[in-house]
């Protein structure tokens, strides 16, 4: 194609959008409200993921040593464990530490300390695991380390953890899928309506020898631009909320994310570039392909 | 330029528009297709643009297989044909100059090509001191004049008018045959369709007769 015709193409699919104002508006206002639920749906998943990986993070698993081990083992031990796969980190702690952590930790228990005298507890390390959901194959390879005691993890917790985040994540991909399906409908059916008005004209050109891509790429830019301002503006309106309520939810100390060691939701301008292209490329080629098969039923002239 | 060897066409509903056809209409020949309603016009028409395929038989059209072209190539049969209509089919929303240079946009010709061609085929028709008008502005003679600079633009092998004066008023129809055979003149096959056998009368020359889908005659009218 010559650039002139391909030009042309062009120019007649912006204009196109100014011939049909009604259904041009139309289109673009089903696309603001569908790109927008799918944005916030997107954005309560990955916080909701953020909050989850957060709180995964923070668990440790404690290794308890046996009594009377030497010190030249222990180091060999925690070789071990580090060798471990699926051990991010891991710290030792001698059982005086240990007891002094513990000391801190209950105040106004000093005779009971005194009493006690020596640390009753054994060494240990603090292990944090990379992947959360394969803990229990990690905990039996520590716990077949020669040396090792017990371990404590916090099994039950994590395993809550690992569900409510499958759980959430095929929840909201369901619904963003649902999301994406009804706006293609409904996108479509504008289309449809928005070319069966211009049926005669697409039958003209049929007739006098228009190539089936001569009639669709315009329909296809009209499409285009109208997802383009669509995205454009629904990314610009998702971002503005949702800083709002990032704001929101650092002023008001929400006390279970705290108690959780959550500071809050992500930062808005960590996401905001790839939100944003994502949003308005996805939102310009679903409108764009949709409004050109659309199409397809009155090409057959 | 154009060939039905013994071509019939039954449509869905068991209709028999057309019954076993053969006619040759050679290059540079100007021919009349007359009949009444239902006669099986429309039909061939539809054939040789190849809106419908044949039930049977064969149509062929400057040498394309006509029943044998894919979908996605009929624009390839279409861009050898000027088309002009008895409703003109004019797009309302473009001016004179946009509705005749649309056919050499399908066709991917060079803005150059229309800057010269489309001035030159609207004054052939007389109607170059109305370039920017609407559709709207004109009346239906000029609109079918249009539509006939549109039909020329790219400089056909075939022209094909369907019922081209069948709106039009009778002096306004004369003028419209005259161009048509103007254009004739200048080698391109025309054929046109049309009921009213007084303008076949008046001029003369090659008339197919259709009748209830059957080829009643085929003859020179002096």
């Amino acid at each position: 194609m010559r650039i002139s015709g391909f030009t042309y193409l062009m120019k007649q699919g912006a204009k196109n959008i100014g011939s049909n104002r009604v259904m041009s508006l139309a289109s673009f206002c089903i696309l603001l409200v569908s790109v927008m639920l799918i944005g916030f749906t997107y954005l309560v998943l990955i916080n909701v993921n953020a909050v989850i990986g957060d709180v995964e993070d923070k668990n440790e698993v404690i290794v308890f040593l046996k009594d009377g081990l030497l010190q030249t083992r222990i180091e060999v031990i925690g070789q071990e464990i580090s060798a471990v796969g699926n051990v991010a980190k891991v710290t030792f702690y001698s059982k005086d530490e240990g007891f002094e952590s513990m000391k801190s930790r209950i105040p106004n228990a000093d005779e009971l300390f005194d009493y006690i005298g020596e640390s009753p507890l054994p060494d240990s390390f603090r292990v944090t695991v990379a992947d959360i959901t394969k803990i229990s194959p990690t905990l039996m390879a520590i716990t077949r380390i020669d040396g090792v005691d017990t371990v404590s993890a916090p099994n039950e917790f994590i395993g809550v953890l690992t569900d409510l985040r499958n759980v959430f994540t095929i929840v909201s991909s369901v619904v963003m899928a649902a999301l994406l399906a009804v706006c293609i409908i409904v996108v479509s059916n504008t289309a449809r309506a928005s070319v069966s008005i211009r049926q005669r004209e697409i039958t003209i050109m049929k007739l006098v020898g228009a190539k089936n891509s001569f009639i669709r790429v315009p329909f296809f830019v009209e499409g285009t631009l109208i997802g383009l301002f669509a995205g454009a503006v629904s990314a610009v309106i998702t971002y503005l909320v949702y800083e709002s309520l990032s704001e929101m939810v650092i002023n008001s100390q929400m006390t279970l994310l705290t108690a959780l060691g959550v500071g809050g939701l992500i930062p808005a301008a960590s996401i905001a570039f790839k939100f944003t292209a994502v949003t308005v490329l996805g939102s310009a080629l679903v409108s764009g392909i949709v409004t050109a098969v659309s199409t397809r039923k009155y090409l057959k002239v | 330029m154009v060939e039905l060897r013994n071509v019939s066409v039954r449509y869905s509903n068991g209709v028999d528009a057309l019954k076993n056809v053969s006619l040759t209409i050679n290059q540079g020949e100007f021919a009349f297709v007359v009949g009444e309603s239902g006669a099986g016009k429309s039909t061939l028409i539809k054939l040789l643009i190849r809106e419908i395929a044949p039930s049977s038989g064969k149509v062929f059209v400057g040498g394309m297989d006509v029943g044998r072209l894919k979908r996605d190539k009929i624009w390839k049969l279409r861009q050898k044909i000027g088309y002009v209509f008895q409703d003109f089919k004019l797009i309302d929303s473009l001016n004179v100059f946009d509705n005749v240079a649309f056919v050499p946009r399908c066709t991917d010709k060079s803005n150059k090509y229309m800057r010269n061609r489309v001035p030159y085929v609207l004054q052939l028709v007389g109607l170059k001191d109305k370039i920017k008008c609407m559709p709207r502005e004109l009346s239906g003679g000029e609109q079918q004049r249009v539509a006939l600079a549109r039909a020329l633009v790219c400089d056909p092998a075939l022209i094909i008018a369907d019922e081209p004066t069948g709106n039009l008023d009778p002096k306004t129809s004369m003028e419209i045959i005259e161009l048509l055979q103007a254009v004739n003149e200048c080698g391109t096959t025309v054929m046109m369709v049309t009921h009213e056998h007084e303008f076949v009368r008046a001029f003369g020359g090659r008339t197919i007769s259709l009748s209830d889908g059957e080829k009643l005659f085929d003859e020179i009218i002096k």
